[in-house]
């Protein structure tokens, strides 16, 4: 079966739909989608499964624009950067034109992503076949190291970062084979399931979170698309500012690409700094919602990159699709691309069917799916959340053991989010846990334990002072040491 | 913002205890040959590195204010019933199950009890529609 199989484009079409409501529905995430999907995509083949993937991922993003457009309030974090501006765009001009603004600018920076993707990716997985455990134990730590630093307050991220990690422990371990932390369960021993983490982290936690603040948490209204000529509107009144505006379309595409692609950086901060770029230079609402919405559709793709190239995940959604791979028994990174060559050509078609046609024809469309769907209180669609991730959780192993984990898993992710600490690195520590300690195990015992081994690669040793530049950088500029530099050496002391 | 900090506290709480845990069950798991660190290394690393940060976290956070707002019986009730799943599901099946946990939870989010059954019934319909007739998802 291929990527242009009736069963694949229909899977594309309905997981770009799917996507688009979730990601349009304030509370509903994307990473919430893709979780509740997974369940019912590992019966599927993985092609069919892959496409329905791709069609969420591409779109989830962009819809989260919807729900600013018609309710003022974003659907995915991602969309936070610029809801004021795109919010007030549909108040003056009208819903329709700021849903192409959105639509247009998210569809070209998708494909700018993608193209990056393709020589991207292609270049990397160049590169990669020089790699040792020893250069992939230092572009792991690089991504942890990143994700950690990206967090305002690092004990936050740390601590996320290290719980799921600690829980990827439980089991045996990745090197040698010896079980741990598995208290004579059984059911333990081939790990928590990564799927059931997922779960529980973001749909249990979710409905927790809205249970603490009960009714009192209300849904929002929709204010309507309004009338008039709205495929002119939509289309060519949008279509003629992005055309006018291409210069800064394409600058903001390829900085979410470039920022998606960096391990611990997502949507989320790619759009933050493209439109924050933006209106540092005095744009208008149009030009910043513009630019924000291109760069964080970017990120997706740039976020792939790794992900694909060298099986390292970007962000909590390219953590879901190596997990998604790996259960279909595709290995990615260079593997990927030596073995399944033919996959990952359908997997860039997807990916371009999903940006260039699902995304401008689907926002219409899925903008008045949500626009009915926001009248359903958010209480009953939490309702049914919880009812999904206890069958989600289940069907995945058919394992009622996974029931409890479940419940333990979900206690913590509701425990860390009201505290504040970014789940996506639990899930992400999830996934680097092992790749790290496989790596330094292996490493180590090649070696028999010359921790100088470490740098004596070049690529190795680049890497290794990649890391320490980061650390240094980002702490640098956190702690203000840069600004304590510049100043005199009297001032100093 | 004092809710965020009570959290804060608890998982500071949560990740030294967490972290105590994982630094001496690890000194049960077996060594190397030659006495070299093995499956114990990693989780004792990270043990360090929950208690070091729980720690931070907890230091940070000193003299500031921390509360609860109310509404955490509804979560631990909720946590209560979603542990019974196992059982839930050996005695009614699946689709009922998630239907009662749709129910429940509407219900618990104050959805009218009219409401709340036709969330149950339409989520069980659903799961039993595309999991079960469809996926062949057995339960």
């Amino acid at each position: 079966m291929s990527f242009l199989s009736p069963e694949a484009l229909l899977a594309l079409l309905l997981g770009s739909l799917y996507g688009a409501i979730f990601g349009a529905i304030p509370g509903l995430t994307a990473t919430l989608a893709i979780s509740l999907a997974i369940p019912i995509l590992l019966f599927l083949g993985p092609e069919v499964a892959l496409a329905a993937l791709i069609g969420i991922t591409a779109t989830a993003i962009f819809a989260g624009d919807i729900g600013s457009v018609l309710v003022r309030m974003p659907g995915t974090p991602a969309s936070a950067a610029y809801a004021e501006e795109l919010h007030e765009v549909a108040k003056k001009r009208s819903p329709a034109f700021a849903l192409g603004l959105s639509a247009l600018p998210s569809a070209v920076g998708s494909l700018i992503g993608l193209g990056f993707l393709v020589v991207g990716s292609l270049g990397l997985v160049a590169i990669a076949r020089q790699f040792s455990s020893f250069e992939y134990f230092w572009l792991v730590l690089l991504g942890i190291l990143s994700g950690i630093l990206a967090v305002p307050r690092v004990w936050k991220g740390a601590i996320a970062f290290a719980l799921g990690m600690l829980l990827a422990t439980i089991g045996y371990d990745p090197a040698l084979g010896n079980p741990r932390f598995t208290f004579g369960q059984r059911d333990l021993l081939g790990g928590i399931d990564f799927i059931v983490a997922l779960i529980a982290f973001f749909g249990v936690s979710e409905v927790l979170h809205h249970l603490l603040h009960g009714p009192r948490a209300s849904s929002p209204h929709a204010e309507g698309l309004g009338r008039g000529s709205v495929f002119r509107r939509y289309f060519f009144e949008a279509g003629r500012l992005c055309w006018k505006e291409r210069g800064s379309l394409a600058r903001s595409s390829v900085l979410g690409t470039f920022v998606g692609f960096l391990p611990g950086a997502g949507s989320d901060i790619a759009a933050w700094i493209s439109s924050n770029l933006r209106r540092m230079r005095k744009g208008r609402p149009e030009q910043v919602a513009l630019d924000g919405s291109s760069a964080n559709n970017a990120a997706v793709a740039g976020a792939w990159i790794p992900a694909m190239a060298l099986g390292l995940p970007g962000d909590t959604l390219t953590a879901i699709l190596l997990g998604m791979f790996l259960a279909m028994g595709i290995t990615p990174g260079p593997e990927l691309f030596n073995k399944h060559g033919a996959l990952v050509v359908q997997i860039y078609l997807a990916f371009f069917l999903a940006s260039a046609v699902l995304m401008p024809l689907g926002g219409y469309l899925s903008a008045l799916v949500v626009q009915s769907l926001l009248r359903i209180p958010m209480r009953v669609l939490m309702g049914a959340v919880l009812g999904l991730c206890v069958v989600g959780a289940y069907a995945v192993n058919n394992n009622p053991f996974d029931l409890y984990l479940l419940a333990v898993l979900g206690a913590l992710g509701f425990v860390l989010r009201q505290g504040g600490f970014p789940l996506g690195l639990v899930v992400l520590g999830m996934v680097l846990g092992p790749l790290l300690e496989q790596h330094f195990m292996v490493s180590m015992i090649k070696t028999h334990w010359n921790l100088l081994s470490f740098f004596e690669r070049p690529l190795a040793l680049v890497l290794a002072f990649l890391n320490l530049a980061m650390v240094v950088g980002v702490l640098g500029l956190r702690l203000g040491w840069w600004g304590w530099l510049r100043l005199p050496a009297k001032e100093r002391a | 913002m004092p809710t965020e900090r009570f959290w804060e506290r608890v998982t500071a709480l949560l990740a030294i205890a967490l972290g105590t845990a994982a630094l001496l069950l690890s000194q049960g798991l077996p060594q190397m040959e030659g006495g070299y660190p093995g499956p114990a290394l990693f989780p004792s690393i990270l043990g360090v590195v929950l208690l070091l940060s729980g720690a931070g976290l907890w230091w940070e956070g000193r003299g500031s204010k921390a509360g609860l707002q109310g509404g955490e019986g509804r979560v631990l009730l909720a946590l209560v019933a979603l542990a019974l799943a196992p059982w839930l599901l050996r005695l009614v099946g699946l689709s009922l199950t998630a239907g009662l946990y749709a129910l429940a939870g509407a219900w618990l989010l104050g959805t009218r009890p009219l409401g709340a059954l036709l969330t149950g019934g339409g989520v069980a319909l659903l799961v039993y529609l595309a999991f079960q007739r469809i996926l062949g998802v057995q339960g």
